[in-house]
């Protein structure tokens, strides 16, 4: 009976592990030799094999953590080395270093303590801090299975696979009313680590969860908290604006469809005549989220750069994150200049704006 | 360290374990999550090789220092200990003052 307990564990590691069919069952060999051995030892001082199974399966720790550190190389990131005493004696010697005498020189062994594995390192130092954590949120998952799983560890085991700073404001939370111990259920199958992020930020609802990175940390905090750390970009949307006009006949005004018309419909008119309904964002269904259903806004003489600007604005307060933007009492903040976006929103909005822009990009290329 | 104790000899994982943790009287106590993930980190590496055997009773995989290793060994090792003796030099005063006498360093041997 115990035994299976220890098949099931393998499984679970094997299941966690992005390696190749061969690889996996050569660690599942190793470990259950290993297993067998730590069995003996413990038993020789006369604990029950009960006993002795369960305490070596302790040791080896959580499934997930394990299969994230033998990935942990695939993805040549950096590796700490984890002897105890290694740990203790470097910071030991480094604080006496610092408090006797503040001049000295720390020797390069320090480098060598806390940063062993320069072989396989890939230069980070290329990519922009921000960038590292967006790629990391890309890391593909095979397998989510949560089944109330406490939400601390639940964010731990994520950034096993993320290897990124994260720092989850834990007061901020239990300020609105998350603990830490919040049970998750999930169970997933091959998605992206900022998609179960994602997912775990939204079982959330009334309060306002999200994430957030600043340099190279990623934030989880209320938004309520990170209202504070929103930030502002500039987007250059030139382009976008330009197909706008270019399309938009000039005309005192125009109405609503109301519905996005279809791509293959032809009274989808683009600018041919003065027919006022030219605009390439008046029912693009595909590939727009929230495509169609604009608001008509009242005639006035606007030259069609205003109007493409107007529009633009509009689409995007409405279609990305409606209840963040100032109007509707949230933080967010657009204005459009001389063709820059200027933006200030969450991280995540920013991240569904940038999403937008190659949307409606894409769909402008098409329609060319 | 686990370059250290390959140098001593062939070994399988387990045993890596128990001989650190003797060699050391106690101090250094890895745990198998973190030496598996080493091992393959270091055969990936050239570092070591490995191979199955069970001659011993059972079904185990084995692992020896390749060249590459035993020199990865050796610079490590002599990084360590030019460390340890920097540091020594430095601590000279403050050892004397806390303890009157002479302080062993207490990590002695290779860097992986």
């Amino acid at each position: 009976m115990c035994d299976a307990d220890f098949e099931s564990y393998l499984d679970l590691l094997s299941r966690f592990l992005r390696l190749n069919r061969r690889q996996r069952e050569d660690i599942r060999r190793e470990l259950r030799a290993h297993l067998e051995d730590a069995i003996d030892d413990e038993m020789s001082s006369g604990v029950s094999r009960t006993q002795a199974l369960r305490h070596v399966l302790d040791d080896f720790g959580d499934a997930a953590e394990l299969a994230a550190r033998f990935s942990k190389f695939e993805r040549r990131r950096r590796w700490l080395m984890q002897g105890t005493v290694a740990a203790a004696c470097i910071g030991f010697l480094v604080l006496a270093i610092s408090i006797f005498s503040p001049d000295a020189t720390v020797p390069t062994g320090v480098a060598l303590a806390t940063a062993r594995a320069g072989d396989e390192q890939v230069g980070a130092a290329e990519t922009p801090p921000d960038q590292e954590i967006r790629q990391a949120l890309q890391t593909r998952i095979s397998e989510v299975n949560f089944q109330e799983a406490p939400l601390d560890q639940v964010l731990e085991w994520l950034n096993g696979f993320m290897q990124v700073n994260l720092h989850v404001q834990w007061r901020r939370l239990e300020d609105i009313g998350i603990e830490r111990g919040t049970p998750i259920d999930m169970n997933l199958r091959d998605v992206s680590a900022e998609c179960v992020l994602r997912l775990v930020v939204d079982e959330f609802p009334e309060v306002d969860v999200d994430y957030e990175i600043l340099d190279n940390v990623l934030i989880i905090s209320s938004r309520e908290a990170l209202q504070r750390r929103a930030t502002t970009r500039v987007y250059d949307v030139r382009d976008v604006l330009r197909a706008v006009e270019a399309k938009a006949a000039p005309a005192p005004g125009y109405r609503t469809t109301g519905m996005p018309a279809d791509a293959a419909s032809p009274s989808r008119a683009m600018g041919t005549g003065g027919s006022g309904e030219g605009s390439i964002f008046r029912g693009s269904g595909s590939g727009l989220p929230g495509g169609g259903g604009l608001v008509a806004t009242v005639a006035h003489q606007e030259s069609p750069e205003q109007r493409a600007v107007n529009e633009f604005t509009e689409l995007l307060t409405n279609a990305v994150a409606p209840d963040t933007w100032q109007s509707n009492g949230g933080v967010g903040y657009v204005q459009i200049l001389s063709g820059m976006l200027v933006v200030r929103q969450y991280e995540g909005v920013h991240a569904d704006i940038r999403q937008l822009l190659a949307d409606l990009r894409a769909v402008a290329a098409e329609l060319e | 360290m686990v370059l250290s104790d390959l140098g001593r000899g062939n070994r399988y994982g387990y045993r890596i374990l128990s001989s650190l943790r003797a060699r050391s009287g106690g101090r250094v106590d890895l745990k198998a999550g973190t030496l598996y993930p080493i091992l393959h980190k270091l055969e990936r590496s050239g570092c070591v090789r490995s191979w199955w055997d069970n001659s011993t009773g059972r079904d185990r995989k084995w692992y020896a220092l390749t060249d590459k290793g035993r020199h990865r060994l050796e610079a490590d090792a002599r990084e360590w200990l030019d460390y340890a003796a920097c540091v020594r030099a430095i601590l000279r005063p403050v050892m004397g003052a806390l303890e009157g006498g002479a302080v062993e360093p207490t990590v002695n041997g290779g860097g992986a």
